[in-house]
């Protein structure tokens, strides 16, 4: 792909990823041909500031796990309020990290099709 | 070994220790309410963030005492307080048992079993009857509460 062209994803959707991951999307991206362009777009990633904002108010009820597809979890999370509220508090630290993570892994399985 | 199972492994490894954790945790909850109780007298301990901070109640509040009620036999005043601490003392027999026999035997079943959930909770006519049962039972302690 079009090395201009990578850059530019690269600019607006940096914030999605952990920065160690981005030579590896960088190098991914160069490898791909250009019909990938449009499909590439079309995968949602989640915004972990959102996913933040949505940890700090709702966390408690385990929404911010729902959201992103840890759906075992978010229901132990509600069922125990919040995992007697430290699950919460754990989460507000690392839910961006793990938002990333997730996001990696969503883009990796796009490579894979 | 490939960088794909490497990752596999790792995520099981912290999913025992993540479980492990969660257990010790339920547990030593139980026990400081049951010592709380005898030996100081606390017997309102109120820790649900959503509770303490807007007055509502969350869907899941009074488990912990639906639980004590199951452990001393009494099922009808458990349901009374909240119907979901049965599920939660299922799962809280099941669990260490599970963990104990996947330890000995040096198996991952409880893993590929949470896995196996997972998809089955993804799916949309599973989410939205989750959905309804939360609410009614969140509905239903606003009214026992207010």
């Amino acid at each position: 792909m079009d090395a201009q062209k990578v850059d530019m994803y690269l600019m607006t959707n940096a914030k999605f990823f952990e920065p160690h991951q981005l030579g590896f999307i960088r190098e991914k991206m160069l490898a791909m041909d250009d019909s990938k362009w449009l499909s590439l777009h079309a995968v949602q990633f989640h915004d972990p500031t959102m996913i933040l904002v949505v940890s700090l108010f709702a966390g408690s009820l385990g929404v911010d796990r729902f959201i992103l597809g840890d759906t075992g979890l978010g229901v132990a999370k509600l069922l125990t309020c919040g995992g007697l509220g430290i699950w919460t508090i754990i989460d507000w630290f690392t839910i961006m990290g793990l938002t990333r993570q997730k996001n990696m892994e969503k883009f990796q399985m796009y490579l894979g099709y | 070994m490939t960088i794909g199972t490497a990752i596999a492994e790792k995520k099981k490894r912290k999913f025992y220790f993540f479980v492990t954790a969660a257990c010790v945790l339920g547990f030593g909850w139980l026990l400081f309410l049951h010592y709380a109780k005898n030996w100081f007298g606390i017997t309102d301990v109120k820790i649900c963030f959503i509770r303490n901070a807007t007055g509502i109640p969350c869907p899941s509040c009074g488990s912990s005492r639906a639980v004590e009620a199951l452990i001393h036999g009494d099922v009808i005043a458990s349901v009374l307080f909240n119907p979901f601490g049965i599920i939660i003392a299922a799962i809280m027999v099941v669990l260490p048992l599970w963990l104990l026999y996947d330890a000995i035997s040096k198996q991952s079943g409880l893993y590929a079993f949470f896995e196996k959930t997972n998809r089955f909770l993804g799916r949309r006519t599973v989410i939205i009857a989750l959905v309804i049962i939360v609410v009614l039972n969140w509905g239903w302690n606003i009214f026992k509460y207010c």
